[in-house]
């Protein structure tokens, strides 16, 4: 089994490439940065910090997780993360989403209904130029006459797309276009169940194997060497950061959820507790979901850096040596 | 004078353009410049993402684009990247744009090519004001923005200096009122060099500009060696290979087919560090003052590691002190 961090970036870039250098010294396989534009402690330039991250670590694998295709012309991604592989020496995935704040569409000029197609067409044009030259394309959004674009990637026969979804259309997109699913933490195990139910279906539909061999998953994560640690450092600012955003959210799950007891926000979500408690509750994950890549969110804002950096050392230490050897 | 390093892009390995950034910096170089082509066989598509993994590599030396193609993105994009990579550097940051010169370059990303320069010029207002103002509302012919800001913001204060690189009278006396500097590329001979350079002081005159305020920025292919025969063989022979490959084919505005002898004589810096030189002081002389900033062109395809790094050093020891001590 593979574990990842999400890696927050605030005002001083220093610390994100501090954690993420840590992580590669721990023992985590791979570092993710999400996208959002002018939200202070997030960075709109996805590529720019991973190249830099990239530049400064030689093993742990770098993607955007996930970059918000329909604000950019596609052969821009294609030729970005061309160049991050190149930089990373072969370590990127590319995760790609929809987006989903109007405000942002509008700050790009991009009509906020366009999302979807615009989604669909960006990544079969990035995977029609990391594969082949003279690409001649006439879509929707997008035309162009014979292009090529250089350096291709290093991975051949490209760097691996791994697409966010929930509801069944975006899944079954999912399954058309991308290499990976990979869910975020906000669904718990039963949603989670019915999500990969319709992926597949979509999958074997598709004629695809149902399974790639690597099953990502983002979750909320966060270590303590007791319970009431855990809960006091990490679990209280998880539930106030859920109310503050997606329990308010029109959000696929948890809209209308602000009144949610704990239990069931926390239960079959969330990872909060002791070492041993989590590696029970991802080898859960691990054997209903097939779940082997364990992209872990251990920072959410009103966790502290210092706490999130012993949650993530605690986790490295008691947690993965436990379940690396599971495929 | 300070002076300026292009290092190595032109394919892989990816690790040599860290590396002779490093080295420039050891060396004493002032600052690290990348380039923007697109569907090119050999030349890097993404100026900034390369900054950035130079970024994090380094720690004194100014890093720029020479140039960003600025029709081809959207100004959001160009001011949210340049912000971050102004972050990451600590403020060593420099944008420098184009409009471009390959019409092949704005079919890709269907940009009309007779918009090239207007499309510029409201870029670059766009993005000085995002840079400067929290909140940007703009209705332009090309773009709309309805308060939008930008995270994280640059670290200079006001903002980071924007270098223009433009050839033809409107263009360059464009460079004098979005700009703080005009740079003219390596392949300006001396007679276009002073009629450029004309232009450019007279227009920021009239926009009542502090001329002490402009930096007189200069680009040139540069290769030093022991002998003159050597710098030709090693170097020199590469350059005009280059030229062949790129110039002389598209419909640069300054430079059609020609000898290697007219490029040396009115273009190049090539030979022994003493030729190099004389040949620093003979622009100086025919220009009539005395250049701030001279960003060498190095490595063109084709050549040896070894024998650029032989080049880089060469100059950093034997030419470089005889400008930078002089007062």
């Amino acid at each position: 089994m593979k574990f990842g961090l999400l890696i927050e970036c605030d005002k001083d870039f220093s610390e994100a490439i501090e954690e993420a250098t840590l992580a590669e010294r721990y023992g985590y396989d791979s570092v993710w940065i999400a996208e959002h534009h002018n939200y202070d402690g997030y960075v709109g330039s996805v590529f720019v910090a991973l190249a830099a991250i990239a530049a400064r670590t030689e093993r742990i694998t770098v993607g955007p997780y996930v970059l918000i295709v329909p604000f950019y012309h596609p052969v821009h991604v294609a030729e970005d993360a061309a160049i991050l592989d190149r930089i990373a020496n072969g370590r990127t995935v590319l995760g790609v989403g929809l987006g989903y704040v109007e405000q942002e569409f509008a700050s790009f000029g991009i009509p906020y209904r366009e999302r979807t197609s615009r989604l669909e067409e960006g990544v079969e044009v990035i995977r029609k130029l990391w594969t082949g030259d003279d690409v001649v394309h006439e879509g929707k959004h997008f035309r162009f006459p014979k292009t090529s674009i250089y350096p291709k990637p290093i991975q051949k026969p490209h760097p691996p797309i791994w697409v966010g979804a929930w509801v069944p259309k975006a899944l079954q997109r999912a399954a058309r276009i991308g290499d990976a699913w990979v869910p975020g933490p906000t669904a718990n195990l039963e949603q989670l169940r019915e999500c990969y139910r319709l992926y597949r279906e979509a999958r074997r539909a598709l004629g695809k194997p149902e399974r790639e061999p690597e099953i990502p998953g983002a979750r909320e994560v966060f270590l303590a060497p007791t319970k009431e640690q855990a809960w006091a450092e990490g679990g209280a600012p998880l539930h106030q950061f859920y109310k503050a955003t997606y329990l308010g959210w029109p959000h696929p799950f948890l809209a209308g959820g602000m009144d949610m007891p704990v239990s069931e926000l926390f239960g079959d979500r969330f990872i909060v507790g002791t070492p041993e408690e989590a590696v029970r509750q991802i080898q859960r994950f691990h054997h209903e979901l097939g779940l082997n890549h364990l992209i872990c969110r251990m920072r959410v804002p009103g966790i502290s850096r210092e706490a999130a950096l012993a949650s993530m050392k605690l986790f490295a230490d008691e947690v993965i040596p436990h379940l690396a050897d599971i495929t | 004078m300070k002076f300026g390093l292009i290092p190595y892009q032109w394919g892989h390995p990816f690790q040599e353009t860290l590396e002779q950034s490093v080295l420039a910096e050891e060396l004493g170089y002032d600052s690290i410049w990348t380039v923007e082509h697109h569907n090119h066989p050999f030349i890097y598509p993404a100026p900034l993402l390369v900054l950035a993994a130079i970024a994090a590599r380094t720690q004194r030396v100014a890093i720029g684009s020479y140039v960003v193609v600025l029709p081809l993105s959207h100004p959001v994009r160009v001011a949210e990247e340049a912000a971050q990579l102004d972050l990451m550097s600590n403020g060593r940051f420099v944008l420098g744009i184009g409009v471009g010169y390959v019409p092949e370059e704005n079919a890709m990303f269907g940009v009309p090519w007779r918009e090239r320069g207007a499309r510029m010029e409201e870029e670059a207002k766009i993005i000085t004001r995002l840079w400067l103002e929290e909140r940007v509302t703009y209705d332009g012919r090309f773009f709309k923005l309805d308060n939008v800001g930008i995270w994280p913001r640059p670290v200079q204060t006001p903002r980071p200096r924007i270098w223009v690189g433009a050839w033809v009278e409107a263009a360059v006396r464009r460079s004098a009122r979005i700009g703080d500097a005009w740079v003219p590329g390596p392949t300006a001979g001396l007679a276009d060099l002073q009629k450029c350079y004309g232009w450019f002081r007279d227009e920021w005159q009239a926009q009542g500009k502090d001329p002490a305020q402009a930096e007189m920025v200069m680009m040139r292919e540069v290769f030093c060696a022991e002998t003159a025969e050597k710098a030709k063989e090693l170097g020199g022979k590469h350059i005009y290979r280059f030229y062949e490959e790129t110039y002389f084919k598209w419909d640069h505005p300054l430079l059609k087919r020609c000898s290697y002898e007219d490029l040396v004589r009115d273009r190049f810096i090539i030979g022994t560090p003493d030729q190099c030189m004389r040949q620093i002081e003979r622009f100086e002389k025919e220009l009539g003052f005395r250049l701030d900033h001279l960003l060498c062109k190095m490595h063109d395809p084709g050549m040896a590691f070894g024998d650029v790094r032989n080049s880089m050093k060469l100059f950093a020891k034997e030419v470089m002190p005889h400008f930078t001590s002089r007062r």
